[in-house]
């Protein structure tokens, strides 16, 4: 709860732009000269990239700010309300994909719209998320999501979704008898 | 390394497009390589003329006459790794469709290289179509990619807007020069040029420093003087600053002792605090030609 609230506070109050906020040394600042009181509590000994900002995907700050830039929503009501719909490590997968499908803020605010409403017939959530991510990307390299519609993009994503079910539920149907013989 | 799609796409003669110009206040100018003078508060006009034969693409794309089809502008920026739509148009089935892309793009989401990709999309296939043809929206039949660098190296001077009716300087100011005391520190930090929002002849110049107007061109070669004067100022009462010191890089008492060094090289920090102190118009006089005050580009 701590980090979505900041994840908020500092998209709406630190003044950056997408180009600045890509600064790796400004979060570095932000970190170790401006807060970092607050970063040692909020990880009491750090690995550096936590602090550094050497990967804005794992530090403290930057990749709060990056969270919230990417799933805010264009909208005056309630524009953060899709930031709590991935846990940390489930964010994490699509921001570590940034220069494939992580970059398009339309698909990661669709995915993050209808992700609660996917059955995933008891498939492990991170599982099925890895493997849409990974249909997604695949898909990106011959299909532009940004020139769809918000209903198309939609049905793509519930595309990926439906397939990457279908598969863990089928792999899951032959691992279980080897596990049963074993 | 060539990108291999699965399913049929039409030769690249199916489209023609004209170079990218960007629009400016005095007309349209080829788009360069490099845009040195973008910053984030820059918003792109950008233009270029294309005509499609809508008709054989859709034929050599095994697509029948009812498909929907795009042409539409992709952005995408490195230093954000962030993409998106800069502009779309339906293409309909007939030949030499001719049409104007036309779009704005602000700065914000911008930064390092930014690739334009033009590119014709399926929205919707129809019955009739090839099985060989594309069936998954946003499938991209034809692309272009036009790559430039948007910004120079060179650091940003810190510049914020404001309106002064909530801060505590004049309310019809054009803008204020905050300049901190401790020379040690990052100049970054303690320099900032605040506009004032409430004055239009000003913001709008600022706006448009990209692609100024003649009387924008005015406005700016002022708040230049200005910015030099105040700078000035600051590194001629500041008793500490010394020019035998060695200020570390980037802090504030380097870049003041370098804003005094560039405007007037032959000078010495006693010898300019001497004359300001008993020529102030002379003083005045000499930073307005060092600034270039009001001199044609």
């Amino acid at each position: 709860m701590f980090d979505l609230e900041i994840a908020q506070l500092l998209h709406q109050r630190c003044g950056l732009v997408a180009g600045e906020a890509a600064v790796r040394s400004i979060w570095a600042f932000i970190a170790l000269v401006l807060l970092p009181d607050v970063s040692y509590w909020r990880y009491p000994r750090p690995p550096g990239d936590r602090v550094l900002g050497t990967d804005i995907t794992r530090h403290v700050w930057g990749r709060l700010w990056w969270r919230a830039h990417l799933l805010a929503l264009p909208q005056r009501f309630e524009p953060y309300r899709l930031l709590d719909t991935f846990g940390e490590a489930a964010f994490d997968q699509i921001f570590a994909r940034r220069r494939s499908i992580g970059g398009s803020r339309v698909l990661i605010r669709t995915l993050a719209d209808i992700w609660p409403s996917i059955d995933r017939s008891g498939a492990p959530e991170r599982d099925v998320l890895v493997d849409v991510l990974k249909r997604l990307s695949r898909w990106g390299a011959v299909v532009d999501f940004e020139a769809l519609d918000q209903n198309e993009l939609r049905r793509q994503v519930q595309d990926a979704a439906d397939e990457a079910v279908a598969v863990l539920r089928a792999q899951s149907q032959i691992a279980g008898p080897r596990h049963a013989d074993a | 390394m060539s990108r291999v799609f699965p399913f049929l796409r039409p030769p690249s003669d199916v489209v023609s497009v004209g170079p990218w110009s960007r629009l400016t206040p005095d007309g349209a100018e080829p788009l360069t390589d490099t845009l040195p003078d973008w910053d984030y508060s820059t918003t792109l006009a950008l233009h270029r003329a294309g005509s499609v034969d809508g008709l054989r693409l859709r034929r050599l794309s095994g697509l029948p006459i009812g498909a929907t089809l795009d042409v539409s502008v992709q952005w995408f920026a490195s230093n954000s790794a962030l993409r998106g739509r800069a502009w779309r148009i339906g293409l309909p089935a007939e030949d030499g469709f001719e049409t104007n892309i036309d779009f704005r793009l602000p700065g914000d989401d911008l930064g390092g290289h930014l690739e334009l990709i033009t590119s014709v999309i399926l929205r919707a296939s129809a019955p009739g179509a090839s099985p060989a043809a594309a069936t998954r929206p946003g499938s991209v039949l034809w692309s272009d990619r036009h790559r430039l660098k948007l910004e120079a190296d060179n650091t940003l001077f810190p510049i914020a807007t404001a309106d002064f009716h909530d801060l505590p300087y004049p309310t019809g100011a054009a803008w204020y020069l905050h300049i901190d005391e401790d020379l040690e520190s990052a100049a970054l930090g303690s320099i900032l040029l605040l506009l004032n929002e409430r004055h239009a002849v000003v913001m709008r110049a600022v706006e448009a420093a990209s692609a100024p107007t003649e009387a924008d061109r005015r406005v700016l070669s002022a708040l230049r003087t200005d910015v030099m004067r105040v700078l000035l100022d600051k590194a001629l009462t500041l008793d500490d600053l010394n020019d035998h010191v060695e200020y570390p890089i980037g802090s504030l008492g380097a870049v003041l002792l370098n804003v005094a060094r560039i405007a007037f090289p032959a000078f010495s920090l006693e010898a300019l605090r001497r004359e300001r102190q008993t020529a102030p118009a002379l003083f005045s006089s000499r930073v307005q030609d060092a600034s270039q005050l009001l001199v044609e580009p």
